[in-house]
């Protein structure tokens, strides 16, 4: 059987939709949470750290209470504390915001593992604990339909907050008060704060709204995907929503699509074993596909350029031109 | 007078005169690193305190391990090994103002690389087969950093996002290798053994601390002696400092930038070589190994100035043995030296962090030349 | 009494670093005119417009708007007591439409949302009222220069401003949108408000303003009524002579031509053609100045020579070599230093040493290097002496010049220039800021290097300076040479200015004279 064959099998079993639309969630909420901070002009790239801090602390929350929406809710929270302190590092201690981004990641990931082992004595993960998942959300009536309802139907509740916050998000950046004023800071900080907008506090909300998705996104790690946390179980997803974002050109819609696009070879990934070719080849697809959406958008931006600066130019010469013939 | 006599003076008048003499900005970085320090052990010891069934006992360890055991003190040594390579190369990078975050991928590349070389193609050569494997380890990360260096200098993509996917685009390459070409059928996720003679000679008997100390030793004199003993090292520097500025003295920037990244790749690859070959008998990596990460954390507690490497080394390298130790025999998790070495980072790098001390210093200081210059001019007249 | 309206009474403002820009300066615009601010670079007009704006703040004296005395903390207060500032750079959101950046700050919103709806008619209101045609829903980025300079002014209108600064508006405009800026700014005028105008054009400031006030050397001169003086007048006015001690010199032996520039044309950053038909040369043993107000083509003219823009139209040419061809490597090969306007930006890496700063470009030199190692002792021994000689105050070789003073570092950058070529010497202000000693020994050493037989290229906006070393003298206005002086002999600085401000020009075969072969 070839590839080609196996592939349209796969494409063909509704299934492969469901965890397809399941595994873009935790890729497309931390891309949406870059975009917010691309827009505004910073890079977050603690997502990864925001992530890991908040599945676990998520999973603390609800094993101790017994409710799992307490688990939720200390999930957003731990993503609004990250975000606060973000703000504080670059913005009022003014660190290079990559490397609060690293430091972050470090303290998420030494600091989940080191209290997982504190709290549940388990060292790679929370199995021990009954910690619950968030409902997820049977569609009666739709069920039935083919592919759509197998699809549809089942999926987390975080998965139908993710998918809709991207028009929320389109609608908050472009459509209000902030939006605007988060676009003007990151396209041209000195105007903003010439008009008394404050560029500090624009970033700030910014950065907060990028880390709370990233909570989020734990949420459904450590409370959806899986039902308990594990050691380093963002893998990676915080980096993927940087280049997510970049192809996306920091567009909410965008990164629908560009998430869409790494959830989609993750999907197939687990299906590697039917497609008769290595999981890990297939992994690597989202991965190269980047480098040349890389590079396909960085030509196009010099493109632009380019362009700009030769109307720019010949507009020049034409205008001399007709003041030399009127003088 | 001319100012470059004084200096002069002030090197005679002995040691203390000279500290007295050093710069307020230099003062003011000792300082905060310091406080940076001091700020992130205080919140490992606390996190220690609070979390571990004998915190006395615990501490202990985190803070005398090294001491306590010729196996402590061995382990620490091999710690420090790739904390200086990576740093090494991280250094290199970051001094053109590169911020190149794929030494992970080539690391773990080089590492597979050269056991892969001792398993099949100099399996029994001594000396000169770990050699030749660490060289083709060093290659590998050579090639590995040059395709997201040369799409930064040939169509500015994004470095930190490209270099980002190369690492996880390696890991993947090489899973498929190792699962799919070269692993051993009788075990479930190693290769095959490296050669007997194909690994790196152990240096000190009755300890595990292997020939790579000496490398790494020797790369960071070389990184040092590149970028602040030769012309090309300034350039570098210059590159990194301000571009406009270089470009105006007549370099090429994008070449050199392009150039301190291959060098930074190439040292990467050698380090994922040194420690496959020092430290284990099979290539057996499942996941990336985190001393590229710790190459950026190096060169940041080393200013990005080799110099300071081998203490950022060994400060480094001796509280991650504590905690390795408090791991086994405490039962607190090696994790917490990751919290430990994040907040070191946030206020080192913090340009804002005690800068209303820094003023404060810098009025003295100014105060303090102003009185030596009306007592010199007193003694004149 | 009207002068009420806006009062700045005894503005003394002294900056960090020691430099006195305003001292006792007073000024005072009534309700409804065109007030036009006059004076040399640097003679003390952003820094007095920038705390009318809140920018900055007096050390001394007091701000009285509409009666009242105010402390203009911020941009925001100024903006809430009527002021308005529209800058030279623009301050808008090229992606956004004109309505956003027009309500940025003070956006209207209806719920949630943000009411573009309110925001355009908002703006289209403002346009109406004061006839102004901008489209408001147009994006900044597809805007002209001109119009985006409507929208700068709109933004300040929609806030109520009733009073207007403008800095050099005319600097990026055509003929055409000047025309079109100043019947607006006329209609303003006559309902009501006041509108403050700096600018070195005299001809506009005849042409549009009421009064003007002539600012020289942080001082003021005084304030007319624009009919009662001429052109002559103002430039009289803002041209001081400083006192100087002249550097002593013999006449020049020119040699052979070094650089030549042949019908140079440059666009400026946005385009705009800044530099037009501008022919001269430089030859072996001689320095040409060119003095002109700044921003009248002289950068564009410099950038040319030294190979950060390539000419539109027209060729430069090192010693036969053509500059477009070469890298500024090759430049420097070809034997020319560069004592750049922007020491901070080109000049210096401000974390390096002083050592490295100073040895900057000269690192491959086979004296400082031995074998792979640069030669420490060498670069110790020649930086040593260059500290000695341009009297740099520093602590030592190896202190970071971001450390120094303005002026100190300016004499680590020409330190390093003049020891670095001598073959063609671009000096674009070389001794500014620098205190009159090591300002006068940088001269001489100016006129040594040209009796060596270096070919020296000099801008400088110190007339004085440059009367007293040129030995033939440019002097461009408006991207085109206006005069051409064979010998400096007997130009006054009077003179000098009446040409810089445009208010005389020479026929074309006279200034052609400059380029000599």
């Amino acid at each position: 059987m070839s590839v080609l064959e196996a592939l349209a099998g796969i494409l063909s079993n509704p299934n492969f939709y469901f965890t397809f639309l399941s595994t873009t969630v935790p890729i497309l909420l931390p891309t949406l949470g870059c975009a917010i901070a691309e827009n505004v002009g910073s890079t977050n790239m603690g997502q990864e750290g925001i992530m890991l801090l908040a599945a676990f602390f998520g999973v603390i929350a609800s094993a101790y209470t017994g409710n799992v929406w307490v688990g939720f809710l200390a999930a957003v929270a731990i993503g609004l504390l990250m975000g606060l302190a973000i703000s504080y590092f670059a913005l009022y201690l003014q660190v290079d915001i990559i490397l609060v981004g690293i430091a972050v990641n470090l303290v998420g990931s030494g600091l989940s593992a080191f209290l997982m082992y504190v709290f549940t004595g388990d060292r790679s993960a929370t199995t021990s604990l009954q910690s619950g998942t968030l409902p997820f959300i049977d569609l009666p009536g739709i069920k039935e339909i083919p592919y759509i309802g197998t699809a549809l139907s089942g999926q987390s509740v975080l998965a139908w907050v993710a998918y809709l916050l991207v028009p929320v998000l389109s609608f908050l950046l472009y459509k209000t008060r902030l939006g605007l004023r988060i676009r003007s800071v990151g396209e041209n900080p000195h105007a903003a704060e010439s008009v008394g907008v404050s560029v500090n506090k624009t970033k700030m909300y910014a950065l907060v709204i990028s880390s709370v998705l990233g909570g989020i996104a734990g949420a459904y790690l450590s409370m959806s995907y899986l039902p308990y946390f594990s050691k380093g179980m963002s893998g990676g997803r915080g980096y993927i929503a940087l280049a997510a974002t970049a192809m996306a050109n920091n567009t909410p819609v965008g990164s629908l699509w560009t998430s869409l696009l790494f959830g989609f070879f993750y999907a197939l990934s687990t299906y590697s074993g039917a497609l008769g070719v290595p999981a890990q080849l297939v992994t690597t697809l989202p991965y190269l596909a980047t480098l040349v959406g890389l590079v396909v958008f960085a030509i196009r931006v010099q493109g632009k350029e380019r362009r700009r600066r030769q109307e720019g130019a010949h507009a020049a010469a034409e205008g001399d031109d007709g003041a030399a013939r009127a003088a | 007078m001319s100012s470059s006599s004084k200096a002069h003076v002030a090197e005679r008048r002995g040691p203390l005169e000279g500290l007295r003499n050093m710069s307020v900005q230099t003062k003011h970085e000792i300082l905060r690193m310091a406080m940076a320090i001091a700020i992130g052990l205080g919140i490992a010891v606390v996190l220690i305190v609070l979390t571990a069934e004998n915190p006395g006992e615990a501490l202990s360890y985190f803070i005398a391990a090294p001491f306590m055991q010729t196996m402590y003190f061995s382990h620490m040594v091999e710690v420090i090994i790739p904390l200086m390579m990576t740093g090494a190369a991280v250094c290199i990078m970051f001094s053109a103002n590169q911020f190149n975050l794929g030494l992970e991928g080539a690391i773990y590349l080089g590492g597979f690389v050269a056991a892969l070389s001792g398993i099949y193609l100099v399996p029994d050569l001594p000396v000169l087969g770990p050699a030749l494997s660490i060289l083709l380890g060093g290659l590998v990360g050579f090639f590995i950093i040059a395709i997201p260096a040369l799409l930064q200098y040939r169509w500015k993509a994004n470095i930190v996002v490209s270099t980002l996917m190369m690492n996880y685009l390696c890991l993947y390459v090489g899973l498929w290798l190792l699962f799919d070409k070269f692993k051993d059928p009788a075990s479930s996720q190693h290769t095959y053994p490296i050669g007997a003679s194909a690994g790196l000679s152990i240096l000190v008997p009755g300890t595990k601390i292997h020939s790579g100390l000496i490398l790494a030793v020797v790369i960071v004199v070389a990184a040092y002696v590149l970028l602040y003993r030769t012309r090309f090292g300034l350039s570098i520097r210059m590159v990194g400092q301000n571009p406009s500025f270089a470009k105006y003295s007549g370099l090429g920037v994008s070449g050199i930038a392009l150039v301190s990244q291959l060098i930074g790749g190439t040292i990467g690859g050698m380090t994922g070589a040194v420690q496959m070959l020092g430290l284990y008998d099979r290539f057996q990596w499942t996941t990336l190994t985190g001393y590229g990460w710790d190459g950026v954390t190096m060169a940041i507690l080393a200013h990005n100035n080799p110099k300071y490497l081998p203490l950022a080394a060994i400060f480094l390298a001796y509280f991650r043995t504590g905690a390795w130790v408090m791991s086994f025999k405490a039962g607190v998790q090696i994790d917490l030296v990751k919290v430990f070495e994040g907040v070191m980072i946030l206020f080192i790098m913090a340009e804002k962090f005690l800068s209303g001390t820094y003023r404060k210093m810098v009025f003295a200081d100014a105060d303090r030349k102003r009185k030596e210059r009306a007592a010199e001019g007193s003694v004149g007249a | 009494m009207e002068d009420d309206f806006l009062r700045l009474e005894h503005i003394t403002k002294v900056y960090d670093n020691g430099i006195m820009a305003n001292d006792d300066v007073n000024f005072s615009a009534r309700k409804g005119e065109i007030h036009a601010i006059c004076g040399e670079n640097g003679a003390g007009k952003s820094t007095l417009m920038k705390q009318l704006y809140g920018v900055e703040q007096p050390n001394e004296g007091r701000i009285i708007v509409k009666g009242e005395e105010v402390r203009l903390s911020s941009p925001l207060v100024a903006i809430a007591h009527g002021i308005g500032m529209v800058f030279q750079h623009f301050m808008l959101v090229p992606s956004l439409t004109v309505a956003e950046n027009v309500t940025l700050g003070i956006e209207p919103t209806h719920g949630l949302r943000f009411d573009a709806e309110r925001a355009v008619a908002m703006t289209r209101e403002v346009c109406d009222k004061y006839g102004f045609d901008v489209d408001p829903t147009a994006k900044i980025q597809d805007l002209t220069v001109g119009t985006k300079q409507k929208v700068e002014i709109l933004k300040a209108l929609v806030r109520g401003a009733d009073i207007l600064i403008l800095d050099e508006p005319t600097a990026v405009l055509t003929p055409q949108e000047t025309d079109e800026l100043f019947v607006q700014l006329r209609a303003l005028r006559d309902t009501g408000h006041t509108i403050i105008f700096i600018s070195h054009k005299l001809g506009e400031v005849k042409s549009l303003c009421d009064r003007i006030t002539v600012i020289r050397h942080g001082h003021t001169v005084g304030t007319y009524d624009v009919r009662d003086v001429s052109e002559s007048d103002i430039s009289r006015l803002m041209v001081g002579a400083v006192v100087q001690e002249e550097v002593p010199k013999d006449p020049a032996r020119p040699g052979a031509p070094v650089l030549e520039v042949k019908g140079l044309s440059v666009a400026d950053q946005n385009g705009k053609l800044a530099v037009h038909d501008v022919s001269f040369s430089v030859r072996e043993g001689e320095v040409v100045g060119i003095a002109g107000v700044e921003g009248n083509g002289q950068a564009e003219i410099i950038n040319a020579i030294t190979g950060w823009a390539s000419p539109a139209a027209g060729t430069v040419s090192i010693d036969g070599h053509e500059v477009r061809a070469l890298s500024i490597r090759g430049l420097r090969d070809l034997g020319l230093a560069y004592v750049p306007e922007d020491r901070m930006t080109l000049g210096i890496a401000s974390n390096l040493s002083i050592r490295e700063n100073m040895i900057a470009g000269k690192q491959d030199r086979p004296r400082y290097n031995k074998g792979v190692l640069q030669d420490q002792q060498a670069i110790r021994e020649d930086t040593d002496q260059w500290i000695r000689e341009f009297d740099v105050l520093c602590d030592g070789g190896e202190q970071t010049v971001g450390m120094l003073s303005g002026g100190n570092i300016q004499k680590v950058v020409v330190a390093r220039e003049l020891t670095a070529a001598q073959r063609l010497i671009v000096c674009d202000q070389p001794t500014r800021g620098i205190d009159v000693g090591a300002a006068d020994s940088i001269r001489r050493r100016l006129v040594r290097m040209r009796d060596d037989g270096s070919a020296i290229l000099l801008v400088s906006a110190d007339l004085g300076e440059l009367l007293n070393l040129s030995d033939r003298l440019l002097v461009v206005f408006d991207g085109r040479v206006v005069a051409y002086f064979p010998s400096t002999e007997g130009v006054s600085e009077e003179e000098l200015g009446y040409y810089m401000l445009g208010v005389r020009q020479m026929e074309g075969q006279q200034t052609g004279g400059a380029y000599l072969v």
